[in-house]
């Protein structure tokens, strides 16, 4: 469905020339999830923009292709480009506090793409936004649809933005350090969300985080980012089992662990 | 010997009286909280945003000085290091001069002196003299947070209160951060509270723990015992929803 | 990658631009001090209103005054009356937006108040009743346009100083025991520094058009002094039969606006 192919983003200025993202490859089936993991400036976050096609075409240099269902994001037209994004790839931000316009109602947010991309009547919409809010698991979706972003919590808003995300039925979902400004409860919660709509929907979810720990619960396949290289991709069972690159090993004896008597701390 | 004790402390927040409108007690946000710290010890504080944690703190360094019940510490002030690293230095500032700073308003210190310390103290969070003349937005993340646990020891407290001090960060650079803290920990023998949702960090860092949810602490006991053998339906709520359960 | 580029020659070129603009009118405003080729007071009653020529390189005005010696004349004192006008305003709208923001509460609620009153008015009637009070000439006119730009610094330091108080780093200075002063003004104060150049950029450009506005009105500087903005008012009369007269004293008050507006936007970049 989607294919990635030696991707490479360079970033120049007049003094220095930087690649950040190198030789990027990545094939992703329908409705798999696929867990893209790397400390900041890894280049995650600029894989993830551009296969949204949310990178600006004339700011860097971008080498390779991205297929999304035989049409290459990079040099399709504008309108080709448009007419995925919100439909077929749809994308979640980070920080739930400024991904929603504060002035306008959540139900108009959630209908937005409904309203670009179909032209159905207003009942229908309506209809529409409070089925996809329902499947995020919000209860009273009919308050909450008249209600404002400041009258809900973090978890909530996040909850309105996958399901903003979720409402043309996207094929691929990209999920950008969704989970990392929530609580832990919450964070739980929107896991198993995620795992949800990937049982009923099918549809195939691209999680960039940098918590291990999550990628490990939610993730079939996982690539391992490190200065803008993938430097280990298999399935997730095997990196946590089986890492081979130094890296890897590092990142992951880097998350706490529980034992009955408390190991020393790991050497980094 | 008891380095901090806190009796029955309660905090709410009021609208001011404006007008017509009259003084109001809106919300309780610490109902009578009740705990107290040794020298030398790592007590972890856990909860959701919004249960009362980094309240709890401000009190403690005072920060925030309307509340009611008794904080009493023994020792210099307490000092903080806050969660953003990226927020918590003056980007106008040299390194040096966020340093220097909090023995330069003492008035008692001479400037050579000062240097010195600074350099000694820059030394043991593990940065380089150079940085002393940078600004913070040429440091990465880690070094500015060790920037930050720097200046906070400059005045030798007994007591460090870290709110959210490693939730910001990357898991390697986490590691580093939570193994500079321990190892400053025994060089300086200090007492840290440790305010955390991250239960995995906690249970590295700290010897004691509490868990609190709505203002009240809700449990409270060794780590071990905490984190084996919770007692409260919420601890354990806890503990399922960041996978550890399982992991036990 | 090529837009990055062409951004970056925006750049120096609004620096380069700038910088030769305003350096030719400080040559020229300096220059004035010591020298102007005649006296710009003195009155020929023969040479009237003449174009460019060899004698007089700008022409004359009305008054046979040569035009190059009143417009030296006149754009020093457009630049220091702008430039005094500025320095009152900024110096008390810092102090008053500082206080008032860092402060907070009764006193943020007098100081505003009394700035929304101030803003009620337009700044030219405000200035208009200052001057009514104060009698007219250069330090009066400096004085009720100075008091005039207070209130749009004191709102834009405020702002600032609002944003900044509720920082980490503000926090973290309190705690480790700073004084209120020294956080306000040692701590917070320069990190205003991105917003305060703008604002004191369009200060000084709105400074040199409110003097000539003034002095177009006939309140500002007082005939035989040289103003910009005078000598526009001056040579209203004669735009048909001689437009040079009007045209010079435009285009130094245009270049000097200009210049220094181009200066500025190449320096807020950097900072």
């Amino acid at each position: 469905m989607l294919q990635v192919e030696h991707l490479t983003i360079d970033f120049q200025d007049d003094k220095t020339e930087e690649t950040l993202v190198h030789d990027f490859c990545l094939t992703m089936n329908p409705g798999e999830i696929i867990g893209l993991v790397g400390e900041s400036g890894s280049g995650k976050t600029l894989t993830a923009l551009s296969i949204a096609g949310l990178l600006k075409r004339s700011g860097m240099k971008k080498q390779g292709a991205i297929y999304f269902e035989d049409t290459d994001l990079l040099t399709c037209s504008r309108t080709d480009l448009r007419n995925l994004q919100g439909k077929e790839i749809t994308m979640v931000f980070q920080e739930p506090m400024t991904s929603l316009n504060p002035l306008k109602k959540i139900g108009w947010q959630v209908e937005e793409s409904l309203r670009i991309h179909t032209s159905l009547s207003k009942q229908e919409r309506y209809q529409l936004a409070i089925e996809s809010m329902k499947a995020v698991e919000l209860k009273e979706a009919e308050l909450i649809y008249h209600q404002y972003p400041h009258q809900l919590s973090g978890g909530m808003r996040q909850r309105i933005m996958i399901a903003a995300a979720m409402i043309m039925n996207p094929k691929l979902l990209i999920a950008d350090e969704i989970t990392t400004a929530l609580d832990v409860t919450v964070q739980a919660q929107i896991i198993e969300l995620l795992k949800k709509l990937n049982r009923e929907k099918k549809t195939a979810i691209l999680f960039i985080s940098h918590d291990l720990s999550l990628v490990k619960r939610l993730c079939h396949r996982v690539l391992v980012m490190q200065q803008g290289n993938v430097v280990e991709e298999n399935t997730s069972l095997e990196i946590f089992q089986n890492p081979k690159e130094e890296y890897t090993r590092q990142l992951i004896a880097a998350i706490p662990k529980f034992d009955k008597k408390r190991k020393e701390l790991p050497e980094c | 010997m008891k380095l901090l004790e806190i009796e029955d402390l309660k905090v709410g927040f009021e609208t001011e009286a404006f007008l017509f409108r009259k003084k109001q007690k809106d919300k309780e946000v610490l109902k009578g909280v009740t705990f107290s710290m040794e020298e030398n010890q790592v007590l972890g504080l856990v909860g959701e945003s919004g249960c009362g944690k980094s309240t709890l703190a401000k009190v403690i360094v005072g920060m925030n000085q309307t509340y009611q019940g008794q904080v009493q510490y023994h020792g210099t002030k307490p000092q903080m290091v806050f969660q953003d690293p990226y927020n918590s230095l003056n980007p106008s500032k040299t390194i040096g001069f966020t340093l220097t700073e909090p023995l330069r308003v003492q008035k008692k210190w001479k400037q050579a002196e000062i240097r010195k310390k600074a350099f000694s103290i820059l030394e043991s969070v593990g940065l380089d003299e150079k940085l002393f003349d940078r600004y913070p937005h040429q440091l990465s993340g880690g070094q500015r947070q060790r920037v930050c646990i720097a200046e906070a020891l400059m005045t030798d407290p007994k007591l460090l209160v870290l709110d959210e001090a490693v939730s910001a960060l990357d898991v390697t650079v986490q590691a580093q951060i939570i193994k500079l803290l321990l190892q400053i920990r025994q060089e300086r023998n200090l007492a840290m509270l440790f305010i955390s949702h991250d239960l995995r960090v906690v249970y590295q860092m700290c010897d004691q723990v509490m868990i609190m949810e709505q203002g009240k602490i809700i449990e409270m006991g060794d780590t071990q015992t905490i984190f084996y053998n919770p007692k409260e339906a919420y601890t354990k709520k806890l503990l399922e929803a960041s996978g550890i359960a399982d992991e036990i | 990658m090529k837009v990055r580029q062409q951004f970056k020659r925006t750049i120096s070129f609004n620096r380069i631009v700038g910088s030769l603009i305003t350096g030719l009118m400080v040559l020229l405003i300096f220059v004035g001090i010591f020298y102007t080729p005649y006296d710009p007071d003195a009155m020929n009653a023969v040479e009237k209103l003449q174009g460019i020529s060899i004698r007089h390189i700008l022409g004359t005005d009305h008054l046979g005054r040569d035009l190059l010696s009143r417009i030296m004349e006149g754009s020093k004192t457009t630049f220091f009356v702008a430039f005094f006008t500025v320095l009152i305003g900024a110096s008390i709208g810092m102090v008053l937006g500082a206080l008032s923001g860092y402060l907070g509460g009764i006193f943020d609620r007098i100081i505003m108040g009394i700035n929304d009153v101030m803003f009620a008015f337009p700044s030219i009637l405000l200035a208009l009743v200052m001057i009514a009070l104060l009698g007219t000439g250069k330090i009066q006119v400096v004085i009720a346009l100075g008091i005039a730009f207070v209130p749009s610094f004191t709102r834009i330091v405020r702002a600032e100083f609002i944003r900044i108080k509720n920082m980490d780093y503000i926090e973290n200075a309190k705690l480790i025991g700073v004084k209120p002063l020294r956080i306000m003004f040692v701590h917070i104060l320069p990190n205003c520094k991105t917003v305060l150049l703008s604002a004191i950029m369009i200060g000084f450009n709105n400074a040199v058009l409110a003097e000539a506005g003034m002095s177009f009105l006939g309140i500002g500087v007082q005939p035989p002094d040289a103003s910009l903005g005078r000598m526009l008012s001056e040579s209203q009369s004669y735009l048909f039969s001689s437009p040079m007269y009007i045209f010079f004293p435009g285009l130094a008050i245009i270049l000097l606006v200009l210049g220094l507006s181009l200066l500025a936007e190449s320096l807020s970049k950097d900072l």
